[in-house]
């Protein structure tokens, strides 16, 4: 099979990162990305969107991981214009892309941050988990994006979310040590999801990626100087690249000795431990806490987590 | 711009949705704030009160309602929000009918309907207001939020 949409120096680096799983992760990209959705509970049930679809004559399967995602095999029209979508009822969602959200674990009540928030996926599922009780701090720096954001958290009926538009970078500077978790879902590279778009494998360079560790380990900070003590932190990428994961984890952890890790427990879902040696760079041990989701283990997206709690100074 | 109504304003409203819709709500655990000169958006109480210890915010809640010329119009949202209290000035559509609304284009109706704006409803949920202008109601749905077209069966892996 031929990979012709992949750039020479980025199939180098992938066989370095993949090893002997490079071919099946090859093959894996070549096909489309399954479609699934997230049912909006602050609007319908599962059992009545479910009804309703199978009624129409879907056929839909339950995600694993989440018990209200589901994964369409078979639509009778497009997902994306159907009554149910345009109400509300439920919102277009990778899979994976509602992992990290399970595992920050928002309850009812908390304050939470989403730092990278549009358009509004995380958002619009933290706000479901929390049933709208509580306080939701939605923050982007782009007001194309925002735009976007301000859209679904309407159709979705998140209300108790507060939109803010600055840098992420510099959050903390306006609210240090107060929120009770944070969400860093921070712009990737997207080389877990080449599946949605070919040309990440096309334009794929060593700069870009570094330029973007930067910028994601200030985010992480500034997300994390935002969390009180005791707070819980998900750091989350759609990428695969160690330099926009591990790598940002360790400068954390170097960058703040009250960052710690904790071990993050998932079922039905395939994945890695974090590593901790890539090229020249060791990291932390602790960093095989983290998960690493390559696209080929669960027919998704592939993913980067990591679970990081603030404890006394 | 975004301020809490008053009290006098939010009576007013209340008054409206009342004489209108039928609606008796006082919104009791939650604020409703001024988004503009025109249009009236909900949140919670606590979101409200840490929104306004934040120097810098964009926006909050949803939208519920806007007003037009001396009347109030509610949103697609602020009708699901009051929904099973509306008693008067609702219609009943049928599925193909509520896909229309929610396209944006207009519905012909067999009887004539006396008041300006009507709440369209299917299958027991709303779907915001239409104008009515004799025997025809025109959606009100965002743009971005109507169902631009209809594509055939898909099938996926």
């Amino acid at each position: 099979m031929s990979y012709d949409m992949f750039n020479e120096n980025f199939l180098e680096y992938l066989k370095e990162l993949l090893g002997n799983e490079l071919e099946i992760f090859l093959e894996n990209s070549m096909k489309p990305l399954k479609e699934s959705i997230r049912v909006n509970t602050l609007k319908i049930s599962c059992d009545s969107l479910k009804n309703i679809l199978i009624e129409k004559g879907w056929k839909i399967e339950n995600i694993p991981w989440v018990d209200y995602g589901f994964w369409i095999n078979y639509s009778t029209e497009d997902i994306g214009q159907t009554l149910e979508h345009s109400l509300g009822y439920y919102y277009i969602q990778g899979a994976m892309s509602m992992l990290p959200v399970e595992i920050l674990d928002p309850k009812p009540g908390e304050l939470i941050l989403d730092l990278c928030a549009a358009p509004g996926s995380k958002t619009t599922q933290i706000s479901q988990k929390m049933q709208n009780k509580g306080i939701i701090v939605a923050n982007d720096i782009n007001i194309k994006r925002i735009k976007a954001l301000s859209s679904n958290i309407q159709k979705c009926f998140a209300i108790n979310v507060i939109i803010s538009m600055r840098d992420g970078r510099f959050f903390f500077k306006f609210f240090k040590n107060i929120f009770d978790k944070v969400l860093v879902d921070a712009p990737c590279s997207s080389t877990g999801i080449i599946r949605k778009s070919w040309k990440v494998a096309k334009k794929w360079n060593i700069k870009t990626i570094e330029r973007l560790s930067k910028y994601q380990t200030q985010l992480l900070l500034s997300g994390f100087d935002c969390l009180k003590e005791g707070g819980i932190l998900v750091y989350s990428t759609c990428s695969i690249c160690p330099e926009e994961n591990e790598r940002c984890i360790n400068n954390l952890l170097k960058l703040r000795n009250n960052a710690y890790l904790e071990e993050i427990k998932i079922k039905n879902v395939k994945y890695e431990k974090g590593i901790t040696k890539w090229k020249n760079e060791e990291y932390d041990k602790d960093i095989s806490k983290c998960i690493r989701i390559y696209p080929h283990y669960n027919d998704s997206e592939g993913f980067f987590i990591a679970k990081i709690v603030k404890k006394n100074d | 711009m975004i301020k809490k109504l008053d009290r006098l304003e939010l009576k007013q409203f209340c008054e409206y949705l009342e004489k209108y819709y039928g609606i008796e709500e006082d919104f009791n655990g939650y604020v409703l704030l001024w988004s503009g000169k025109n249009k009236i958006r909900l949140t919670t109480i606590e979101t409200y009160e840490f929104f306004e210890k934040m120097k810098k915010a964009e926006s909050i809640g949803i939208y519920i309602a806007k007003r037009i010329g001396t009347d109030w119009v509610l949103s697609i949202e602020g009708t699901q929000l009051i929904g099973n209290k509306i008693k008067k000035n609702f219609i009943e559509l049928n599925r193909e009918e509520a896909e229309k609304w929610m396209k944006g284009e207009p519905i012909k109706i067999k009887s004539e309907i006396p008041s300006k704006f009507i709440i369209g409803k299917y299958n027991g949920t709303f779907l915001g207001s239409g104008r009515v202008i004799s025997n025809t109601i025109y959606p009100y749905v965002s743009k971005w939020r109507r169902i631009t077209r209809t594509c055939p069966t898909s099938y996926h892996s």
